[in-house]
């Protein structure tokens, strides 16, 4: 069970440093869609468009870290079985 | 010989003020791309968001820009961020509480400072803002660009002229009543917007 918490706890936190990493090292928050500009042709207006993208944050970073650490720390709670 | 000529000329000047007439545009676009983008400064990173949820009717005579009138809506419902936290909260009762405030409306009353180069208009246009059920005198200063029978390229098998408004202004939440008791050391109090809007006008 100890292994088990604490292979979770490295798992969640790599886990979400590489997602964070891979997903484009973005230092805000968390977005769930992402704004991408297009210029109208005839009137050479600004468009918006929002596109459903999943951007990890630094919120996300932190709440991966809470996770890893709350497990890490839990398996110090589970005794260690007796052979 | 003298009745034909009178005709014509007649027709010909009857013409000139009918094309001269002012115009009504309807800036509900069928193609969604009339947008207001605004920004606060934030710690983290700044608040950047859209909406898109504009209609109104503006009233343009190329002949006399400066007599531009007309009125603005924005549907508050049309806010969107990227962090769909922050969007619960935008449109949330401290915010911009959407439910009880669905519109925000500009009012053009004048326009000062015009200035015409080809089809291009600048000027500082006064008008009434109301958001959050509070009005407010502001100066926006607008670029107007006249498009003359450009209404088909945009929408096919649809003939008319088209009218391109943006501009730039910033107004204080704290004015009307946005998350007021929130300090300025979390968000600022200086919202930054920016308006792309295109009317049409249909023969």
């Amino acid at each position: 069970m100890k292994k088990i918490l604490l292979a979770s706890a490295a798992a969640l936190l790599l886990g979400g440093v590489a997602a964070w990493f891979c997903g484009g090292r973005h230092w805000g928050w968390t977005k769930t869609s992402v704004r991408t500009t297009k210029i109208e042709p005839v009137t050479g207006l600004e468009e918006q468009v929002w596109e459903k993208r999943f951007v990890p944050g630094v919120d996300f970073l932190v709440a991966t870290a809470a996770g890893g650490g709350v497990l890490f720390f839990s398996s110090f709670l589970v005794r260690k079985k007796n052979h | 010989m003298k009745t034909k000529l009178g005709i014509i000329v007649g027709l010909v000047s009857l013409g000139s003020v009918v094309l001269a007439a002012p115009q009504k545009f309807d800036f509900k676009d069928p193609k969604s791309v009339n947008n207001i983008v605004f920004q606060l400064d934030a710690p983290l990173e700044s608040i950047n968001g859209t909406a898109n949820g504009i209609s109104g009717e503006v009233t343009f005579d190329s002949s006399d820009p400066g007599s531009i009138n007309g009125k603005i809506t924005l549907a508050t419902a049309t806010l969107h961020v990227g962090n769909p936290m922050q969007k619960e909260h935008l449109h949330g009762a401290m915010w911009m509480d959407v439910t009880k405030y669905p519109e925000i409306i500009f009012e053009a009353v004048k326009a000062e400072n015009v200035k015409t180069s080809g089809n291009d208009t600048t000027a500082d246009v006064t008008g009434k803002l109301t958001v959050k059920g509070i009005t407010k005198a502001v100066v926006v200063p607008v670029r107007i660009t006249y498009l003359k029978d450009r209404l088909k390229d945009r929408i096919p098998n649809k003939q008319g002229d088209l009218l391109v408004l943006r501009a730039k202004f910033s107004i204080k939440r704290s004015d009307f009543n946005i998350n007021a008791r929130n300090g300025e050391d979390k968000v600022s109090d200086e919202i930054q917007l920016s308006l792309s809007l295109a009317g049409m006008a249909a023969k």
